[in-house]
């Protein structure tokens, strides 16, 4: 019986070191954690660092994520400013190589913030964004794990079709709301990149970042504009209060629309990419009509 | 507390109309949430449709708000319609479905009058799906 067990334990120990251990990957997104699940498979094991439900405009890594990241192989970030503290990262896990800021695949929207202008970092709300990351990733874990090249490609190769078909859904979904009613007001600006793919105005009560507070100015404003262009529904975002869009509602006579998930995926609903913009998309169109 | 019966009715009428106008006045006044204002009408415009194929689809629709302005017809290549319609200043967005075999050119052009507003051509290779999108500057 020892031998048996001896003997199955050399096995896997040599078909461990044949077949080699996953890439280890760590994610401080849920969108790029949700990437690379689809373009990896069981050939990486990924450590998301952001969880779904965190904010990641707040988030700050804790000494155990510092870990997980200087363990990891390759670290996924979505990058355009909206982790703060990736000097410092990058600093304290010393190589600077294995981050993989996907948002460099995607030209930025810029946005005023606080009088200076910044990259937009909710890239993923365009599908057509998230195939050039996906991309971005897949490239990386070929560089990384070039022995499993084939699988890499063909896994990221139906995950774009996959996205492809999501495009078209988004399409056909939003192509039943006249234009004239695409306004949405949302808690924070994190809705851009949709907007301009599909001809909506945004109307945010916070700027770019969830941590940005809306002055009386800004918000009496945006009571005025609700009003004049008759917008219906206000949203706000499922990791954010809607203590403040709850009052628009009330001045302006406009409804309080359901949460959308505007800085990432969900914990119990739209818990992938795919659901999630099928959740955001009928949201907002229900809501709209 | 003398006076005509008649005319104490009159002076308590007018007294009760005097009394209850600043509470009608006060529960009849416009919602304040949405102004009314006269929304001028919108210029109506003609426009003609056509979609062409290089092959025949076997599937094609162009919709607008989810009614179908023109489908597919076996064999045929190419669509034509008039169609008028308001554009609003936000413009408006037409579906274009269809389902093609191996690569095909799709050529949309709509045309008000003499003026071509839209002039695309897509290169599905089975399926497409697409918003072709008009504005009121188009017109």
């Amino acid at each position: 019986m020892r031998r048996t067990i001896a003997s199955l334990s050399v096995f896997c120990l040599g078909l461990t070191t044949v077949l080699g251990a996953p890439l280890k990957v760590a994610s401080l997104s849920t969108i790029t954690t949700d990437i690379a699940q689809n373009v990896g498979g069981d050939l990486v094991q990924i450590d998301a660092i952001v969880k779904p439900g965190i904010d990641p405009h707040e988030f700050q890594p804790t000494p155990g994520d510092l870990k997980k990241i200087s363990n990891a192989s390759l670290v996924l970030t979505t990058g355009k400013g909206i982790e703060g503290y990736m000097d410092k990262l990058g600093e304290t896990t010393g190589n600077k190589k294995k981050f993989i800021d996907t948002g460099k695949a995607i030209p930025s929207l810029r946005l005023e913030e606080d009088g200076k202008m910044v990259d937009d970092p909710h890239w993923w709300h365009s599908v057509s964004n998230v195939k050039k990351a996906t991309v971005m990733i897949r490239d990386a874990f070929i560089q990384a794990d070039p022995a499993h090249k084939a699988e890499f490609e063909k896994n990221a190769a139906a995950y774009l079709v996959k996205l492809s078909a999501l495009e078209k859904w988004v399409k056909e979904a939003v192509a039943v709301l006249p234009r004239e009613k695409r306004k949405l007001v949302t808690s924070h600006d994190a809705f851009q990149y949709f907007a301009r793919d599909y001809g909506f105005k945004i109307y945010a009560i916070e700027g770019v970042s969830t941590t940005d507070q809306p002055s009386s100015k800004k918000i009496a404003n945006l009571i005025a504009t609700i009003k004049a262009e008759q917008v219906k529904a206000i949203f706000f975002g499922s990791i954010e209060n809607p203590k403040v869009s709850a009052e628009i509602t009330k001045e302006t006579g406009a409804k309080l629309g359901r949460e959308l998930y505007a800085d990432g995926l969900g914990a119990t609903k739209a818990k992938t990419y795919p659901e999630m913009v099928k959740y955001n998309v009928t949201t907002i169109v229900d809501s709209l009509k | 507390m003398g006076g005509r019966p008649w005319l104490r009715v009159i002076l308590v009428v007018i007294g009760f109309s005097l009394a209850s106008y600043p509470v009608w006045f006060l529960t009849h006044r416009p919602d304040a949430s949405f102004p009314t204002t006269v929304v001028p009408p919108e210029k109506l415009s003609q426009l003609s449709l056509k979609v062409s194929f290089s092959h025949a689809p076997t599937a094609f629709s162009l919709a607008y708000l989810g009614n179908p302005l023109l489908q597919q017809i076996s064999g045929k290549t190419e669509y034509l319609r008039s169609w008028e319609v308001a554009l609003p200043k936000d413009g408006i967005d037409l579906l274009l479905k269809a389902e093609v075999r191996g690569k095909t050119s799709v050529h949309v052009e709509i045309s008000n009058g003499d003026r071509v507003l839209t002039d695309t051509t897509f290169w599905p290779e089975a399926e497409l799906v697409e918003l072709v999108t008009l504005s009121e500057t188009d017109s």
